[in-house]
């Protein structure tokens, strides 16, 4: 077997835009699903059935769903279906937004129902409303709590990205197919896409990790 | 009564089917100090969160400078909306825990200027310089930076106190806020009661503090099984217990 990754080096510029697009459609769709996943983590706590049971439809749904099915079901069914002027990366993105909402949600949750009632207690004693109680104290705690999952779901968001080059979307995974089968060196491409994906979740993991241990450093309350 | 700041009439509160106030009747003024003793688990706590309303009474009344307040808090629920009658109850009344309830993600002045700033709707610079003038005058200026894990239980404490005394209340509520503190650090806590009652403070301390008890307070009630069996003055109280409950309690606080 002769090697040659003359060719992959040749496409470093094709790779290196595949890998932009990667980074971008992760970016937004990570930010969208942080937005999206509090309000159904709200609901989910909420104390009202009726938003509790769409809340825990959303997250059972959607984390049951696998990836590959959603984006082909969006994109060559939904989009198609409806008539929908909707963009292959407008899709991806949605599909994987939608997705990691439902995960995310349950990331605040726990990290909401992790702060004793009694943080809630002392910001009420003092006169702030519920709400006030919850932006100011509950939330900046859980959300410390929550940080370093929320970092290991952007990893696991960028991996899950490679799924949307069924879409057509150039990002990294389509643009290393495709160019390796311009040049017959299908080996050498996929391989130097792989590398690239795993060094950025080691890179994002080391991240996470130290995110880690300096929010460890500074304490909750026990719960009494 | 001239000067009545609080009045409990016949509070009741159950969780479950577990009767925790079964009736409480109470009278505090401007100025008293009124010291609450009884057994643990016994519904010192639960009266002390009834009376601003974090918990909410069954049934009964909580008037405060002379309105009711329980009935708005039964019919609008537990806090979920922003009550204002609920928010101006709260904020004339300052409640410290036994377990400090400092908010751990923000520094000491943080802490103490959250509720000026959010609650008052006075400047940045208002309530920063209102949290200072408490902090200092409790010794605490040399640790507005310091975040709540990084201090003595004792510290804390006095933080939890100073946190509730920038809002100015008109009554303090204290809930055995000695119990969580190593032996050492109780004494600089104590101190802390001691002056606000000379200050002129009204309070009510639930407390196994008897020399708060006798130094300070006006009145001790003994609490038990969800009522007030007995009160009178420390004197009277500490020395000639009538009721045989109060006589056991005491004995055995004091072994």
């Amino acid at each position: 077997m002769n090697l040659d990754f003359g060719p992959v080096l040749e496409s470093a510029p094709f790779l290196l835009q595949g890998l932009r697009m990667t980074l971008f459609v992760s970016l937004v769709s990570m930010s969208v699903a942080v937005l999206l996943a509090l309000p159904i983590a709200l609901m989910r706590l909420s104390a009202i059935p009726a938003l509790e049971l769409v809340s825990a439809i959303y997250v059972d749904f959607f984390r049951g769903l696998p990836q590959l099915v959603f984006l082909m079901w969006m994109y060559f069914g939904v989009v198609v279906a409806f008539g929908l002027q909707l963009s292959s990366l407008q899709a991806a993105i949605a599909c994987l937004a939608i997705q990691a909402a439902a995960h995310l949600a349950e990331i605040y949750r726990s990290g909401i129902e992790a702060i004793p009632r009694e943080q809630t207690e002392a910001a009420l004693s003092l006169g702030l409303t519920p709400f006030q109680a919850f932006k100011d104290v509950v939330f900046p705690q859980a959300l410390r709590i929550a940080t370093p999952a929320i970092g290991n779901d952007f990893i696991g968001m960028i991996k899950g990205s490679a799924l949307v080059s069924i879409l057509g979307v150039y990002e990294l995974m389509r643009l290393a197919q495709a160019r390796g089968n311009y040049f017959f060196r299908p080996f050498e491409f996929l391989t130097t896409a792989a590398v690239i994906y795993v060094v950025i979740a080691l890179i994002l993991g080391a991240v996470v990790s130290r995110l880690e241990t300096r929010l460890a450093g500074t304490s909750l309350p026990e719960a009494t | 009564m001239p000067d009545e700041i609080l009045r409990l009439v016949n509070l009741r509160k159950s969780f479950g089917d577990q009767e925790i106030l079964r009736g409480i009747d109470l009278e505090v003024h401007r100025g008293e100090t009124v010291v609450v003793i009884g057994p643990s688990g016994k519904g010192k706590s639960t009266l002390l969160k009834c009376i601003n309303l974090i918990t909410v009474p069954d049934s009964g009344q909580v008037l405060f400078m002379g309105k009711e307040y329980a009935e708005s808090a039964r019919k609008k629920g537990l806090g979920l909306s922003a009550n204002p009658e609920l928010r101006f109850l709260r904020t004339h009344i300052g409640l410290v825990f036994q377990q400090f309830n400092l908010f751990p993600h923000l520094a000491v002045l943080d802490n103490v200027m959250l509720a000026p700033l959010r609650v008052l709707g006075i400047s940045r610079d208002d309530a920063r310089e209102r949290s200072l003038k408490v902090l200092e005058r409790m010794g605490l200026a040399g640790k507005i930076e310091t975040f709540p894990s990084k201090l003595s239980g004792g510290e804390q404490q006095r933080v939890a106190i100073a946190r509730a005394l920038v809002m100015k209340p008109e009554l303090m509520l204290f809930d055995e806020i000695t119990s969580a503190l190593d032996p050492e650090l109780v004494g600089d806590v104590v101190k802390d009661m001691k002056q606000l009652a000379k200050d002129g403070m009204t309070m009510i301390v639930v407390t196994h503090q008897m020399s708060f008890a006798k130094e300070c307070g006006d009145r001790i009630l003994f609490v038990d099984e969800g009522l007030i069996i007995e009160e009178g003055t420390p004197k009277s109280m500490l020395s000639h217990p009538r009721e045989e409950r109060t006589q056991a309690f005491l004995q055995r606080i004091r072994v």
